[in-house]
């Protein structure tokens, strides 16, 4: 039994009184050792890399399908089908040829993808974006606390009152080599902190005669008392985790990812029991000479995904030589994808969903998703239609790799989203359904094209289903279904009188299936 | 509503406030010379920069590597600037820029050019490392000469700013494919902002790119320096017709080289808008005065400033001006509430600490490089400089600046972290160990306060020059504590000092010296040292 049903089922007889009789709910949630009964026992390691920039996704994962009309539309950046890197067994998609170590990983089954990641009417600022990224949020709210944050403080509520203790010696999170970003920031506090990829500690001595400064110079001054105190605390451990640990893998150098990684595993291996680490590489923002003019197999992206494919390989392969192989899940994300189609600068302008890769050896490997259905000859606007929404993947890493309950995950993700096949660790109790990708059509509209309206016809394995309109540029424009039903096949007419004249998707949502279809609507 | 002037007490305090927002630290120097001055008169100078701070001399080369990179085209000593740009060199051209950009924010005059020059490049940014450290030095300058200008004008020229055509593709910006990279920042971070009344459409920033289709850098010719060049034959020629928000306006297509006019016509029509100003104004108030800004903030102090701004035809002094002798900006809510940034923190401390720095012969390469080296330690990673800490000039993180300046809810908190926070400890305490190579100089700290003799007087001066909050009466009795070693009578400090003055001897001055070292390291690797 994990420690927190213990707690929760205890709460519910009679032990409670007297065991804690004495104590008044304020108490109890301040005192270390109830906190660290609270939280969830577990020596599971999630490792988020952030690609920042906006990854192109479809020079990334190539839907090999598409290659004809992608041809037509990045004539000037697409790679000679002859060039890409077959996946095992996958015939519709293959690799980019930098990502040779990842390919490996692929065909080892240590990798998943899912396809079409992003989230409902998305906005083109990477600042913005990123933000609804680590905040998890809607793209019409603000949220200034990150998924990860308000994960770390749902497991330690009094964070960072009494912290490190006698139970959580070690940092809950940790960002190498960046400033803490807002992934791991909760509610109130930054649940993670920051140190350098380079190995180099400080001792830095704290003082205790703090003067009370209120009012704002009070809060700035309070944030650098906690950080100077913290670094005190936690400089210790890290460091001797630091000496403890090693590395059995050679990374690539000039590498910043694979420096960061490579601390990550060092400190792994040392004993370090922090859940989460969160590292990062900036330049995916490529709008001109993501390749090298008259070589479409270098350049930009090349490089970056270079620096991707070996960095996240030497780290699987070190973690796998050290024994930690099935304690660690990796998963990448991006602000947003790319445009389909290129620009003269021999690159891509800001596009919409993307490709997020999770890596490890406790998941399943392969596909959620299918390829992006690429138009004979797309608008200059167009964007890769959107399958998941990115928190369905956040959803599904809790759940099924830190065994969060569905009710605490509604509380973290804000809302409710259905999670995905991906993990395949035993040690959360309830599996995800197997629902799988179909093979057969679960949604389609006659007439198809249509001028004024359309029926969508669709198919439900039951339970909540929802169907979701977006336009080319991935703004939701209705929700036609959004509700419970019984297994079977339903209709819905859907009135497009208003909208403009154009491609819309068709997106059915049913448990863990999804299912695009491409709609168009003409004069 | 309009912004009230302050009308209290403009005193030591006061001006220790003033001269930390405006310039890098308060400097001792700059404090004497306007301690008799009126807050008008003071700010006034300070919105006053010489011509030579304006247009200072360019930076050099510093370095000679003959064996691994001649850089031959340029003698030692020799500015690199006006020569052919190359690759092969860029990384030194770069770091020679940054220490001679140290060298201007080190040795400023008391005005507030060199602050506002930080400001707009947090504003527009820039990365020079993978560009070219001409293009960098061409930037400064172009931010240097409208710093104080006006806006309107300044957006025009960064527009066809060399780095800025290549840092955001503006010059590969054409009509067969619209690179939109520019026309989104300029709406999004550089003029309008994502307030919630700045309701541009992803329409805008298309119709935005085809209006700036055409520009591209000139190639580089001897003697002649990057510039903007138009080419009709790659401008879109169409008419550009923007949203409701713009009142439903077209820009219309021009032929040939008219197309280059449409520039003005989009920031007519950009600037016609007063989300410009509102946005600008808050930009402003939260480099200098705070960053969170509420309904109140906005109606009394950003509303008021912006119709200053634009009412000034988008002149910057006026509204500058303005700010800094305002009611609101000396409310004491605000003394302490800015987290220094790095660059203020290792600036700031060698200006309040009056370091000397090694001075420049110009027909001597030797001190030409001991100079570039001992400004470049105040950017340089294996110093713990500023880039250390997270705030490297010419290689901004990304297009919006550092994040310290709009990531909500942290802001200014963000410099601070476990990463950074004991680079910056690490960086004070070389400093003041003699392992830097600029040093701080304990006795010559002290010279600067005529109080010295009286323990008391002198532990309250230095914090108020230090320090923006109160410090606790335990912390000046520990400071008490060093300089008397423990003793309790203060004629003990006072007869230390006095002997020192009398006879500098080896010995009298070790005695005053090891206090003082220890006494400065006690305030400045203090939390409170990092707020202004």
């Amino acid at each position: 039994m994990k420690r927190r049903d213990f707690i929760h089922k205890a709460s519910i007889g009679a032990v409670l009184p007297t065991l804690f009789g004495k104590y008044n709910a304020h108490t109890l949630a301040t005192s270390p050792w109830l906190n660290s009964l609270m939280a969830t026992e577990t020596d599971h390691v999630l490792v988020i890399v952030q690609m920042f920039g906006g990854n192109d996704g479809l020079n990334c994962v190539v839907p090999v399908d598409q290659y004809n009309n992608l041809a037509t539309a990045r004539n000037n950046i697409l790679i000679p089908e002859n060039k890409l890197l077959p996946l095992n067994g996958i015939s519709q998609t293959a690799f980019n040829p930098a990502m040779e170590g990842m390919k490996q990983l692929f065909d080892e089954g240590k990798m998943h993808i899912v396809q079409g990641v992003g989230y409902p009417t998305p906005t083109f600022s990477h600042f913005r974006s990123t933000d609804i990224w680590m905040s998890a949020s809607e793209s019409t709210e603000n949220i200034y606390s990150g998924w990860i944050g308000r994960y770390l403080q749902s497991e330690y509520p009094n964070y960072p009152t009494n912290f490190p203790n006698t139970a959580v010696t070690d940092p809950l999170a940790l960002q190498i080599g960046a400033q803490v970003s807002l992934t791991l920031q909760g509610v109130q506090t930054p649940m993670g902190m920051s140190i350098s990829a380079d190995g180099i500690f400080y001792d830095v001595g704290d003082e205790s005669d703090l003067f009370n400064v209120t009012g704002y110079a009070g809060v700035q001054l309070a944030h650098i008392r906690q950080v100077a105190q913290q670094t005190f605390k936690y400089g210790g451990v890290i460091k001797a985790a630091y000496n403890r640990g090693e590395n059995k893998t050679t990374y690539p150098t000039l590498n910043p990812l694979a420096d960061q990684l490579k601390m990550v595993a060092r400190l792994i291996k040392g004993g370090l029991k922090t859940r989460v680490y969160t590292v990062s590489m900036d330049g995916f923002d490529t709008h001109a000479d993501q390749i090298l003019t008259g070589d479409v197999t270098a350049g930009r992206h090349f490089t970056l995904l270079t620096t991707l494919s070996t960095a996240i390989t030497a780290f699987q392969r070190d973690l796998e030589q050290l024994g930690l192989a099935d304690r660690v899940l990796g998963m990448t994300f991006s602000e947003f994808g790319r445009r389909i189609r290129s620009n003269a600068s021999l690159g891509t302008d800001h596009g919409t969903s993307g490709p997020m890769f999770l890596f490890g050896t406790k998941l399943f490997g392969g596909f959620t998703g299918v390829n992006p259905t690429i138009e004979r000859n797309p608008d200059i606007s167009a964007n890769v239609p959107m399958q998941y929404d990115f928190r369905s993947v956040y959803a599904s890493v809790l759940k099924d790799w830190f065994c969060v309950d569905s009710t605490t995950l509604q509380t973290i993700m804000l809302r409710n989203f259905q999670p995905l096949r991906i993990v395949n660790s035993p040690s959360c109790i309830t599996p995800t359904l197997d629902l799988g990708q179909k093979d057969a059509v679960l949604i389609e509209n006659y007439p198809n094209p249509f001028t004024f309206a359309t029926t969508i016809n669709f198919h439900t394995e039951g339970g909540h289903t929802m169907i979701q309109v977006f336009d080319v540029e991935g703004r939701l424009v209705a929700t036609p279904i959004n509700a419970d039903y019984v297994a079977g096949a339903y209709k819905v007419w859907f009135n497009t009188e208003g909208l403009p004249t154009g491609v819309y998707y068709a997106r059915l949502q049913n448990g863990a299936t999804t299912q695009v279809r491409a709609m168009l609507k003409v004069k | 509503m309009s912004l009230l002037p302050y009308t209290g007490v403009f005193g030591k305090e006061q001006l220790i406030h003033l001269l930390k927002r405006t310039t890098f630290g308060a400097k001792k120097r700059d404090m004497i010379a306007f301690s008799n001055n009126t807050l008008t008169e003071t700010v006034d100078a300070l919105l006053s920069p010489s011509a030579a701070s304006l247009t200072p001399l360019p930076p050099v080369k510093n370095y000679y590597d003959p064996a691994n990179n001649p850089d031959s085209e340029v003698l030692p000593g020799k500015t690199w600037v006006d020569t052919q740009d190359n690759a092969r060199s860029n990384f030194r051209r770069s770091q020679s820029f940054r220490a001679w950009w140290y060298g201007l924010m080190l040795q400023q005059e008391a005005t507030i050019l060199e602050k506002m020059t930080l400001f707009w490049h947090n504003h527009f940014p820039d990365d020079m490392d993978e560009r070219s450290a001409i293009m960098g030095y061409i930037n400064n300058k172009t931010l240097r000469t409208n710093a104080l200008g006006n806006f309107k004008t300044f957006v025009r020229i960064i527009t066809l700013d060399p780095m800025m055509l290549r840092y955001l593709n503006g010059g590969a910006n054409n009509v067969l494919a619209p690179d939109e990279n520019y026309a989104r920042e300029l709406q999004e971070l550089f003029t309008l902002g994502k307030g919630p009344n700045s309701k541009y459409t992803e329409d805008d920033v298309r119709a935005a790119a085809r209006v700036l289709t055409g520009f591209q850098i000139s190639p580089q010719v001897i003697g002649y320096p990057f510039q903007a060049v138009f080419s009709p034959t790659r401008h879109d020629t169409g008419d550009k017709q923007f949203s409701a928000f713009y009142n439903n306006r077209i820009v219309h297509g021009q032929l040939g080289a008219d197309g280059a006019k449409e520039l003005d016509d989009l920031l007519s029509m950009i600037f016609e808008q007063p989300e410009v100003s509102l946005f600008m104004c808050r930009k402003l108030y939260r480099f200098f005065v705070y960053y969170k800004i509420d309904e109140v903030v906005e109606r009394d102090v950003i509303e008021p400033l912006a119709l200053i701004f634009r009412d000034a035809n988008y002149e910057l002094k006026p509204v500058l001006k303005a700010l800094f002798t305002s009611a609101h900006f000396f409310d004491t809510a605000f003394k302490g509430a800015i987290i220094k940034s790095p660059i203020d923190y290792v600036v700031g401390l060698a200006r309040e600490c009056a370091v000397s720095l090694p001075q420049i012969d110009l027909m001597d390469f030797a001190s030409i490089q001991k100079a570039y080296e001992a400004w470049l330690s105040f950017h340089n990673d294996t110093n713990y400089g500023a880039a250390a800490q997270r705030q490297a000039v010419g290689n901004l993180p990304n297009v919006a600046g550092w994040d310290a300046y709009y990531q909500e809810p942290n802001y200014y908190r963000i410099w601070i972290d476990s990463e950074t926070y004991p680079k910056r400890i690490k960086f004070g305490e070389n400093m003041l160990n003699d392992t830097n190579l600029v040093k701080i100089d304990a006795i010559e700290v002290t010279k600067q306060y005529d109080s010295v003799r009286q323990i008391t007087s002198f532990i309250n001066d230095v914090l108020m020059h230090f320090y923006s909050v109160s410090a606790s009466p335990n912390f000046k009795d520990r400071l008490r504590n060093i300089l008397l070693s423990g003793q309790t009578d203060d004629h003990y400090w006072t007869d230390a000092w006095d002997a020192f003055v009398a006879n500098p001897s080896a010995s009298n001055k070790s005695v005053v010296e090891t206090r003082l070292k220890a006494f400065f390291q006690a305030v400045i690797l203090r939390p409170e040292f990092h707020l202004m």
